[in-house]
């Protein structure tokens, strides 16, 4: 074999290996916030969506709870994440995911919720108290709330009640003084004749959900996906694929955008539960 | 023609069992595929293992596998035997088999995520219908059998009497002694020997009555005579 021979040799079988690796499925890893097969349905066109535009499969996957899936993502094992700003901000660090896209004017708040007899006028008034809180990596009911208790130096017993829904009722027939949750399923609940329960505080908005992709993946399918994210709302097919996830408009994301988070200083959650 | 009705009936059995066993088995893999859709999707394999070893004890089911969309094994449990057979769809088989299998896909939004495969144990259902046709063969031969003995008796019965009949007719025509059949039977042939045994009577009656006029006639006759013969002798 003459050294021509050779160097096409190795072009041939690293142009073979670079087809292979580019025809692997994408993984694009959601963050568990409701069933697997309601996300599935959700989610499921936006993943055909971007198979077609970047000519690679893209597939859905989800893990069967949020420590699951913090421990996928710790492993690398999803190309794309789509995940809550706590998560980011941990995995920015290790292993290291890139956000590429974010919901443009979206800003995520959560809220402490008390009965409407009750005195209390400041979250300093709840010192001592058991609180209601729907999971402990829920960002903006649980640690939006959490983070802002531990800079006012007020102590509480946590009390996890799973969902947002019970912790209203659990506040509402005074189990807890107190609990945490966001605006949207306190309207729901209102709305669902939920009574005896008002709102005691409002955090202040934090940059929402990630799209972030895993370090390994090429800077140009970085961008690309990411443009194609952050083009969905300028087309019918794109608003429609937004809607159906709950989106709005999404924009290009840069990882200080989540700077907002990192101030909050969350290390507390990390001595307590995962990640 | 009892044959034909055998066929019919064998014939509706094994298509109504079939049809029942087909529908009972795409119904069971899509409960159980919707049921699993989660785990698929989430990627539980602890939770999909624990549910295929659940459903793979449940009565009727010989296993249960569940593969990803690339064909990828994510849990399977069941008859070991069973589970390193080729999986195959069972439906629309000539013939009902021992081991049913069905899938059932799991699909989101128009994409294919996975499948589950089931096989159904149908060996007690089969040894079923087999019995059963062994039992409708068993009665069939006994109900031909009695049939053509009852044929037999009752046509031994009948023609014994017909035959008596026939001989007693045959005698009085000869003209030998007054006879009656005295069949005690009471149906139609009965009826026919004791109308036989009546119109006899009427003649043996008839012919009594005509011999004692003759008789008489000739009694008058024999005094006709001897009164013409003493006129004469005056």
């Amino acid at each position: 074999m003459t050294f021509l021979q050779g160097i096409l040799l190795t072009m041939f079988l690293t142009a073979c290996v670079s087809a292979q690796a580019d025809s692997r499925p994408l993984s694009f890893g959601i963050v568990p916030q409701q069933s697997s097969s309601r996300l599935a349905e959700q989610w499921t066109p936006l993943m055909s969506y971007l198979s077609e535009r970047i000519g690679r499969p893209v597939r859905f996957m989800t893990a069967p709870d949020i420590p699951t899936f913090e421990q996928r993502v710790l492993a690398g094992q999803y190309d794309i994440a789509y995940m809550n700003p706590y998560h980011y901000v941990e995995f920015s660090q290790v292993p290291g995911y890139r956000a590429i896209a974010r919901e443009q004017e979206k800003r995520i708040r959560g809220i402490v919720v008390v009965s409407e007899t009750d005195p209390s006028t400041t979250l300093a008034d709840l010192q001592g108290e058991t609180l209601a809180f729907p999971a402990p990596a829920a960002f903006a009911a649980t640690i939006l709330v959490r983070a802002e208790l531990k800079r006012l130096g007020v102590s509480y017993t946590p009390k996890y009640v799973s969902s947002h829904d019970s912790v209203y009722l659990n506040v509402s027939r005074g189990f807890v003084k107190a609990g945490g949750g966001i605006e949207r399923t306190y309207a729901a609940a209102l709305e669902q004749e939920l009574e005896n329960v008002r709102v005691l505080w409002r955090s202040p908005g934090y940059t929402p959900h990630a799209f972030a992709v895993h370090p390994d993946l090429p800077q140009r399918e970085m961008d690309q996906i990411g443009d194609l994210l952050a083009d969905l709302s300028k087309s019918e097919r794109g608003r429609a694929l937004l809607e159906r996830i709950t989106l709005k408009t999404l924009v290009r994301a840069n990882d200080s955008d989540w700077n907002d988070v990192r101030d909050l200083g969350l290390e507390f959650i990390k001595t307590e539960q995962t990640p | 023609m009892l044959v034909v009705l055998l066929y019919s009936v064998f014939h509706f059995i094994d298509k109504s069992t079939r049809d029942e066993v087909e529908r009972r088995a795409q119904s069971i893999a899509r409960v159980f595929a919707e049921t699993a859709a989660d785990d698929v999707l989430s990627l539980d394999l602890a939770s999909l293992q624990s549910f295929v070893d659940e459903v793979a004890k449940t009565p009727g089911t010989s296993f249960a596998r569940v593969v990803d969309y690339e064909g990828r094994l994510l849990a399977e449990a069941g008859n070991p035997e069973h589970l390193t057979r080729h999986f195959r769809r069972s439906l629309d088989e000539e013939e009902l088999p021992s081991l049913f299998m069905a899938n059932a896909t799991i699909v989101k939004a128009g994409l294919y995520y996975g499948e589950i495969e089931i096989g159904l144990d149908l060996r007690a259902q089969k040894q079923s219908i087999q019995s059963l046709q062994r039992n409708s063969l068993g009665i069939a031969a006994v109900e031909v059998l009695m049939a053509a003995l009852f044929s037999i008796g009752a046509g031994y019965y009948l023609v014994r009497r017909l035959t008596r009949m026939s001989r007693i007719l045959e005698r009085i025509n000869a003209g030998e002694a007054y006879e009656t059949i005295n069949d005690r039977g009471s149906d139609e042939v009965g009826e026919l020997a004791l109308q036989i045994d009546l119109v006899n009577q009427r003649n043996y009656w008839e012919k009594s009555r005509y011999n004692e006029r003759i008789r008489n006639l000739e009694e008058l006759n024999r005094i006709l005579q001897r009164k013409l013969a003493e006129k004469r002798d005056f």
